[in-house]
């Protein structure tokens, strides 16, 4: 599995069409976060996701250090496309409309 | 396919509380409250960071502190596990919801620094201690072990008068 590190925090990529770096914060037992992702899949859109409650120590102290800059509520699933527009929660039409994709 | 759900479903309904009726959405959330049951040794809201320590997550194991206040709101919790009547009944769209639990633990905290949680009424025989997650209000020495409720354990109670 491909990994990329931006800003100290590792996500697994997804392989897809490039529609920006698009960063999926995400719980591996969430509802909404698995809909954002088969969302993502569906449309084939590249992306890299990590899923903090896998992680521990220093890996998840960063990743919620970083989450916590987009997110206050520090709630997932969190979208974050190219560092500076944020999507909370399970969002299809936000991100059809941001990621320029068809609607459902 | 489908016992899981009609067992939870039966089980809820017998507390006062709705159960979406996404089948398939809901047997995967019970099953990740499962994991999370066997990771941390209690089920912790699949669909927020636990901490591994169960006093620290006492609010967040389901049904969660918050599961009242969102269906007063939206008509179904943050996990889109629980729904309301109205919701069911009327057919409502289900969606993602925003998290209450950060802001809830920071007014919690301030609320702590002014001392303003419990309320004190002298001459009362017994403390009143309430259920956080259904609202039953026990008056005797100490909180149930378990609420006659809705079910959940004595660390979910708190002092209320």
């Amino acid at each position: 599995m491909d990994t990329v590190t931006v800003n100290g925090v590792e996500y697994r990529h997804v392989d897809g069409e490039d529609k920006g770096t698009i960063l999926l914060y995400g719980l591996s037992t969430c509802g909404w976060c698995k809909e954002t992702r088969m969302y993502l899949e569906l449309n084939e859109v590249a992306y890299n996701y990590i899923y903090v409650d896998l992680t521990s120590g220093d890996a998840r102290d960063a990743a919620m250090e970083e989450l916590e800059k987009y997110n206050p509520d520090m709630s997932f699933p969190t979208l974050i496309i190219n560092e500076d527009t944020v999507i909370l929660g399970y969002e299809p039409e936000k991100m059809a409309e941001l990621l320029d994709l068809p609607e459902e | 396919m489908g016992k899981l759900y009609d067992d939870f479903k039966a089980k809820t309904e017998q507390t006062g509380y709705y159960v979406s009726t996404d089948v398939e959405f809901v047997e995967r959330l019970l099953e990740n409250i499962k994991v999370n049951e066997e990771r941390y040794g209690y089920p912790a809201c699949p669909c927020r960071l636990a901490s591994g320590k169960r006093e620290e997550d006492l609010d967040l194991l389901c049904p969660c502190d918050y599961r009242d206040e969102d269906l007063e709101e939206f008509g179904f919790c943050f996990c889109a596990l629980y729904v309301t009547k109205d919701v069911l009944d009327n057919n409502k769209k289900i969606h993602s919801i925003p998290d209450r639990r950060m802001k809830a633990l920071k007014a919690k905290k301030e609320a702590k620094k002014h001392d303003s949680e419990q309320i004190t009424i002298g001459g009362l025989q017994y403390p009143v201690w309430r259920c956080k997650v259904c609202g039953y209000l026990a008056a005797r020495p100490e909180a149930p072990e378990v609420c006659p409720i809705c079910h959940v354990d004595k660390d979910r109670f708190e002092r209320f008068i």
